[in-house]
């Protein structure tokens, strides 16, 4: 009978444990719920291709290749939208607690689901910090470290990194944030209004073809 | 405030083209100087294959207003040139194209044909984020002289130093226009230094779409004196269409 009773209870002990694990996993996570074109997920030092379905953890970074948009949906019901030749990172994943992204190049577009109690809602680029409160918004980090943001809805408190100066940047208005200058004053930028904001596959064609990047690569012009 | 610096810098420096008698040419043997005016309209395409990797067609055609009728034709330049350009890493670039070059025969007045492969090596920078500097290096290796030119013994191998600046305007990230002001130097390495020319030219870049774009630009050209020929100076004004698909 004690036999019967000690299995018994190591055997609700692992259950119990590999319950939280999973809770805890189910946390921390987001899933992939589009994929165009192909993408990859770098988790510790492993190298995973993205397909629809894949799960994404704290800690995970996503690549995407030319031509190519994932959206992910976090455990908090906010989503992201990766564009094409981006890298961001998964920094911190919380269903009641910050979220944290880190945007090491290319584009992102982030809807993010009102926030409620110690919820937040960062991202991140060299030295540019971008916190939100229930809004849909864009951050593009160019080749040279030079970041823009525009707002679709929504406010998103700008800083940088060793200041105290931050911007309030409201719908409809967009900054640059040029390394080692000043963050400039949000204004309405009219390439803005070319964005693609769909989020969801049922909007319609979800991918956005401004290129920034190519706009700014003046040593890939060839007049002669 | 660098942007009108550096359009005030160019403001002087064009009226110092066109009328660039104070530029010295000197070399032994100089006569006397002519001076010409002459036209030139080039068309390039440019084909993206590859993201680092251009294909090129470019057709060139020039006319010299010039006083002597008999060698006033049309044209005084025919040239074709295709090949490829590879961007090898963000700062540097190779051309490698072979150019048909058909030149007006000052004695006969006919067009003479010369073969001339070449290779470009272009190392290239940005200083600041709206200005490209390029040192572009041109090694010509010309084969054949044409039917009515002694025919070449070895092959004739000449450089071409350009060092370009260009200022790119933009409008948030869209490109208005650029404007660019560039030397060039014609070296022959293992022939007669008289065939030697240095131009300097300034222009201007108008995107029409996002593939084609128009580029004017005016030049003075600097000729050694070749046989009987004085030196002479060529005001050319050009016109450039560019497609870049």
């Amino acid at each position: 009978m004690l036999k019967k009773l000690s299995l018994m209870a190591i055997l609700g002990l692992i259950l119990l444990v590999s319950s939280n694990a999973d809770l805890s996993a189910a946390n921390n996570s987001g899933k992939v719920i589009f994929l165009k074109g192909s993408a990859k997920l770098i988790r510790s030092g492993s190298t995973i291709t993205i397909s629809k379905g894949t799960t994404v953890l704290q800690g995970d970074t996503v690549v995407t290749s030319s031509g190519s948009t994932v959206i992910i949906r976090l455990v908090t019901g906010s989503k992201v939208k990766i564009k094409a030749n981006s890298k961001l990172s998964f920094s911190k994943l919380s269903k009641n607690k910050a979220t944290n992204l880190y945007l090491h190049k290319g584009g992102v577009f982030a809807k993010v689901t009102k926030l409620r109690g110690k919820q937040k809602f960062n991202v991140r680029s060299v030295s540019t910090l971008a916190g939100v409160r229930g809004t849909h918004f864009y951050m593009h980090t160019l080749k040279d470290n030079d970041i823009w943001l525009c707002v679709n809805e929504g406010n998103v408190e700008v800083s940088e990194s060793g200041s105290k100066s931050k911007v309030i940047v409201k719908p409809g208005k967009g900054i640059s944030v040029k390394q080692n200058e000043n963050i400039e004053k949000p204004r309405a930028y009219k390439w803005t209004k070319k964005l693609n904001w769909k989020m969801s596959a049922d909007e319609g064609d979800v991918e956005d073809t401004v290129d920034l990047d190519g706009a700014y690569d003046i040593l890939d012009r060839d007049y002669d | 405030m660098k942007r009108y610096i550096f359009a005030t810098f160019l403001l002087i420096i064009i009226p110092n083209i066109l009328f660039a008698d104070h530029i010295p040419f000197n070399h032994p043997g100089l006569i006397g100087q002519d001076f010409t005016v002459a036209f030139q309209q080039d068309l390039r395409i440019f084909y993206k294959v590859h993201p680092d990797i251009k294909l090129l067609f470019e057709t060139q055609l020039k006319e010299n207003i010039h006083q002597d009728s008999a060698f006033n034709k049309f044209p005084e330049l025919l040239t074709f040139r295709v090949g490829g350009l590879f961007r090898l890493h963000t700062n540097f670039k190779v051309g490698a194209y072979y150019q048909l070059y058909n030149r007006r025969n000052f004695n006969t007045g006919n067009l003479n044909s010369e073969h001339i492969p070449m290779i470009d090596l272009i190392p290239l920078f940005k200083l600041g984020k709206f200005i490209a500097f390029e040192l572009r290096l041109r090694n010509e290796f010309n084969f054949y002289s044409g039917a009515e030119q002694s025919r070449l013994k070895t092959l004739w191998y000449s450089v071409k130093v350009r060092p370009k600046f260009t200022y790119y305007v933009f409008d948030e990230i869209e490109f208005k226009m650029a404007t660019f002001l560039a030397y060039e130097i014609y070296i022959p390495i293992n022939y007669d230094s008289t065939h030697m020319e240095h131009w300097i030219y300034y222009g201007l870049t108008f995107p029409l779409t996002k593939e084609m774009s128009l580029s004017p630009y005016a030049a003075m050209v600097f000729h050694r004196a070749v046989g009987t020929l004085a030196a002479s100076k060529t005001l050319l004004f050009g016109l450039g269409l560019t497609f870049d698909f």
